[in-house]
């Protein structure tokens, strides 16, 4: 494990993800992946880490508050309409 | 998109329906976009109304150089800064400088993580560790890694939102997203040596 190569790979591993990183790189990012089984168990988790963020968290609005929001907003709106 | 600014016309030419419609639309999103960042049901729902209020007035200046989404996101983040300012000052004003908090770091990653199944790492306990992760970061990193990976907004988005550079935007990022990392790394890896102690002690008694 060459510590300097896999410090530049991780630094790099979100920017990887979001696909900013420049083709050249990519592939010396891709390369060291395949080499470097810790490296590539931080990518692994860092993939999963921001799919459980995408599937993970409730749109959980409560029913009352979607009511609350509806009535605020007509008695404030209408107020600023007369 | 373009059904959005078109919602918006109507509501502009008087049609207050379809500023309802974009009420309903929106409101979920951001109601949990608001509760990650104040981290308080209550507080969340008074900002949402304060939200969808100052959207319906400024309305008329919604230029539509961006779209109608990342225009009330950025009302809403402005208004839960403002509130976390006034009422939690500590935690937003040094928020870069107590960026230590969660350097992202060498901390390898955990088997037991990754080795997880999906079912379980979805299952309501689960869901809550992500969300307590999450809520663990401070509001500036907080704030990136909602609007990028759970909204998906796109990076020059959030950064539009959040009034910060894409350069800021990227670094605070890799920040948050390796801390949630850690964060679950961590708790699955406890998780699991306890369910084998728990097994060990099992098979001590057999």
């Amino acid at each position: 494990m060459n510590m300097c190569k896999c410090k530049d790979c991780c630094d790099q591993l979100s920017e990887y993800l979001d696909g900013e990183i420049d083709p050249c790189d990519c592939k010396e990012i891709e390369q060291h992946l395949e080499v470097c089984v810790p490296c590539s168990l931080i990518y692994e988790s860092l993939k999963a880490t921001l799919d459980l963020c995408a599937k993970g968290i409730p749109d959980d609005m409560p029913q009352e508050a979607k009511e609350r929001l509806r009535q605020f907003l007509r008695t404030h709106c209408n107020a600023d309409q007369s | 998109m373009i059904e959005d600014q078109q919602t918006v016309q109507r509501v502009l030419s008087g049609d207050y329906q379809a500023f309802e419609a974009l009420v309903e639309k929106y409101q979920g999103r951001i109601y949990r976009h608001l509760k990650k960042m104040v981290k308080d049901a209550h507080v969340a729902e008074d900002l949402l109304q304060e939200t969808f209020l100052s959207a319906y007035r400024g309305l008329k200046g919604f230029a539509g150089t961006s779209s109608f989404s990342t225009w009330l996101f950025k009302i809403a983040t402005n208004s839960a800064l403002m509130f976390l300012r006034r009422t939690r000052p500590e935690n937003v004003e040094y928020d870069d400088q107590a960026a230590g908090h969660c350097e992202a770091s060498f901390v390898s990653a955990s088997p037991e993580f990754l080795n997880t199944p999906l079912e379980v790492l979805l299952s309501s306990e689960g869901r809550k560790k992500i969300e307590e992760a999450i809520e663990d970061l401070p509001v500036l990193y907080r704030s990136v890694i909602v609007l990028r990976d759970v909204e998906g907004f796109s990076l020059e988005e959030v950064s539009k939102i959040t009034d910060a550079s894409v350069a800021a935007v990227k670094s605070r990022l890799h920040r948050a997203r390796n801390a949630v990392r850690e964060s679950l790394g961590t708790y699955y890896s406890e998780r699991g040596a306890s369910s084998n102690r728990g097994a060990s002690d099992e098979h001590v008694q057999m």
